[in-house]
């Protein structure tokens, strides 16, 4: 069978311009057209071969910039590439921007027949399709309303409906499913599954590992424009998690900084007549067993270490530390603050320990923050955003924000008994 | 560099529909909001008649026979030939949400303006037939060359229209520009005046402007009955299709930047 894409040699170079480059003839002829040309060039893309076999679901991963958009809008034929080849086999349809050509003036039925039309759809099979498509998007009530009242999420729903039912050999959808409520997205999930079964091929960006691992086949790795690794979902996710931790890494302090560099090098939020005062040198996370790569299996225990200098005495220390996920969401916060631990009469330099029993939490990417502050949480000391981050590996069993300490029991049928009737599974 | 897929969708029942609903899409939004509608469209050649009519018949008291079928003749054409370029100019920039669908093919965009403003030619002709009926002229036989006529202004207006169009993405003032040489063009152009009695250098010089030779055409179909001069009427399908194939090709090298720079 043949593959649905090839992407050959794949080169695409982006133009940049001087920052008064004239956009309008007047000001060309003032100021010289030799300021139209680009000052320099970069490669949005470059060397990026791959295939993909038909009936495949793919996520591509990357870093923001590192060219997802851009391959999927050349794999869509929207510009051209500079350097090598895309070959597709079929019907491709995308959804890529969130507006989808609609016009906020017409009536959503209207945008309906204009956005299937442009997808390849002929007006009759439009017609033969409206009541699956609108039903699909649940906007039955507003289909003849003009689409300016139309909330974000309806016009997603409405763009995803008609992409999903115009019979695409290659869909690709990036990032907008993010839009929809939670229910809408499971549906669309499911139908996702449903047009996959049926032999479409599917490209997708997501920034949700969860996701893209639950659904994907393959995914491929973006780094920088070039394509840093293809294969199972899986094994290219965690490189790519356990890469992005790395990347961060090195612009975060490093443990064993010298204070006198610190302040150059990181700036931190910190109150003015407090700046001398205090400083926090560093923060390391023990009890990773890879110590550039922080990976960390879920459950297991994990040390973080706080270094710091007080030049005065401080009465009360307090000290908290959070991990969020990338989007910001604290998945815990913990504080010294109450506890028999908290610091009194600091002075000079010390380092303070916050030891986590279990992390259960699920694969993925954490920032640690941390915070110092004395009686109340204001004036803060000294407080790091990112000042480090682990990267979590779970088992395939488990997906979600929490790795809950569970265990399985399977209850054998009465009818035919077994010597252990009852087996256990329990997870780590 | 190749791109099977494009190829694909270029099979000629696909841009007929896209050419289709993206005119109705025009009309609709044209006229959604306007509780005159469609008559908007006759209202402005109307009200154009109606000013040139008294200054020009009235005021000046130009000789010219059947004044006002001659006028309407004029102003019609010009019209569209005026907005296709005007609007044009306008429509990559305005449809940016659709320049950068997936699989939509650019190309049709300008052609799609030209399209929309020719049926509001169309349908002003049946206005101009009553102002013909009542200055006394009768269709002739002459009224078939009337659709070839119609064909290479089309084509005329529209290999401009590709140029327009693509100079604005990269110079947002072309559609002032335009507008500014659209103006006075017109005053070259017999809109409202005849220049069949100027001497003869002057002319061929007046004659090389597509325009009039255009409206010379039309009238000569209408006012006169008579079929028109073939030549420079061939000269000028020669011409827009050279025009049109270098416009396109301007138009689709522009293309692919189209994208970075909307």
């Amino acid at each position: 069978m043949r593959d649905a894409v090839v992407v050959q040699d794949l080169g695409k170079r982006f133009r940049r311009y001087r920052a008064d480059r004239p956009s309008t003839i007047h000001e060309t002829l003032l100021r010289g057209f030799w300021k139209l040309a680009p000052t320099e060039y970069f490669w949005g893309l470059k060397d990026v071969n791959f295939r993909i076999a038909p009936g495949r679901m793919v996520a591509v991963v990357g870093r923001n910039g590192a060219g997802k958009s851009t391959l999927l809008r050349l794999i869509g034929g929207v510009g051209r590439p500079d350097k090598g080849s895309i070959q597709v086999c079929g019907r491709v349809r995308g959804l890529l921007t969130l507006g989808a050509g609609f016009h906020p003036e017409l009536t959503g039925r209207e945008n309906l027949f204009v956005n299937a039309i442009i997808g390849g759809l002929t007006h009759r099979e439009v017609e033969a399709r409206l009541e699956t498509i609108v039903a699909f998007s649940e906007l039955e009530e507003y289909i003849d309303s003009p689409l300016r009242v139309y909330s974000s999420g309806m016009q997603m729903r409405l763009a995803f409906s008609i992409a999903i039912h115009s019979d695409p050999d290659i869909l690709m959808i990036d990032e907008v499913l993010a839009v929809g409520d939670l229910a809408f997205q499971r549906k669309c999930l499911d139908r996702i599954e449903q047009v996959k079964a049926s032999g479409c091929t599917i490209i997708v960006v997501s920034h949700d590992a969860g996701m893209a691992r639950e659904l994907c086949d393959e995914a491929l790795w973006l780094r920088a424009g070039r394509l840093e690794a293809q294969g199972p979902c899986s094994g290219v996710i965690d490189k790519y998690l356990a890469d992005a931790g790395t990347i961060s890494w090195s612009h975060l302090p490093v443990a064993n900084t010298t204070p006198a560099a610190v302040p150059e090098q990181h700036p931190k939020e910190e109150l003015r007549d407090e700046l001398h005062k205090f400083e926090i040198t560093g923060v390391r996370v023990l009890g990773v067993d890879d110590s550039a790569n922080r990976k960390i299996d879920s459950g297991s225990p994990l040390s973080i270490e706080i270094s710091f200098v007080a030049r005065r005495l401080i009465e009360v220390l307090n000290f908290s530390v959070a991990i969020r996920r990338p989007d910001g969401v604290s998945c815990c916060d913990m504080s010294t603050q109450g506890s028999p631990s908290t610091p009194y009469g600091v002075h000079g330099e010390g380092s303070i320990l916050l030891h986590i029993e279990r992390l259960d939490l699920g694969g993925g990417l954490y920032d640690i923050e941390v915070c110092a502050y004395g009686e109340e949480l204001s004036p803060r000391f000294g407080f790091w955003q990112s000042a480090s981050s682990i990267a979590v590996r779970s088992d395939g069993s488990n997906s979600g924000l929490w790795r809950v300490p569970h265990h399985w029991e399977t209850r054998q049928p009465v009818e035919a008994p077994r010597a252990s009737s009852v087996a256990g599974v329990v997870s780590r | 560099m190749s791109h099977r897929f494009l190829a694909k969708q270029w099979s000629l029942i696909y841009v007929r529909d896209v050419l289709r609903v993206l005119v109705a899409r025009d009309f609709k939004l044209r006229y959604k909001r306007s509780v005159l509608g469609i008559a908007w469209s006759l209202l402005v050649p109307l009200a154009q008649l109606a000013v040139m009519y008294i200054v020009f018949k009235e005021i000046l008291r130009l000789t010219i026979p059947h004044y006002t079928s001659f006028l309407l003749a004029g102003i019609l054409p010009w019209i569209w030939f005026q907005s296709s370029l005007i609007t044009s100019s306008m429509t990559i920039v305005e449809n940016r949400e659709l320049v950068k669908q997936v699989g939509f093919p650019i190309a049709v965009l300008p052609t799609v303006t030209v399209l929309s403003q020719m049926i509001h030619f169309l349908l002003a002709l049946p206005i101009l037939a009553v102002f013909l009926l009542i200055d006394g002229l009768r269709p002739t036989l002459a009224l078939v060359a009337l659709p070839l006529v119609i064909l290479v202004q089309f084509a005329l207006t529209v290999s401009l229209a590709y140029i327009v169009a693509t100079l604005q993405v990269k110079f947002r003032d072309t559609q002032y520009l335009v507008g500014i040489c659209l103006l006075l063009f017109s005053y070259l152009t017999p809109v409202f005046w005849d220049f069949s009695g100027i001497p003869e250098p002057f002319y061929s010089i007046f004659m090389l402007n597509p325009m009039a030779c255009l409206l010379t055409a039309y009238r000569a179909i209408l006012l006169h009955g008579q079929l028109p001069a073939a030549k420079p009427l061939a000269a000028l399908a020669v011409l827009s299709s050279m025009v049109l194939s270098s416009g396109c090709i301007v138009f689709l090298r522009a293309r692919d930047r189209f994208v970075e720079e909307l």
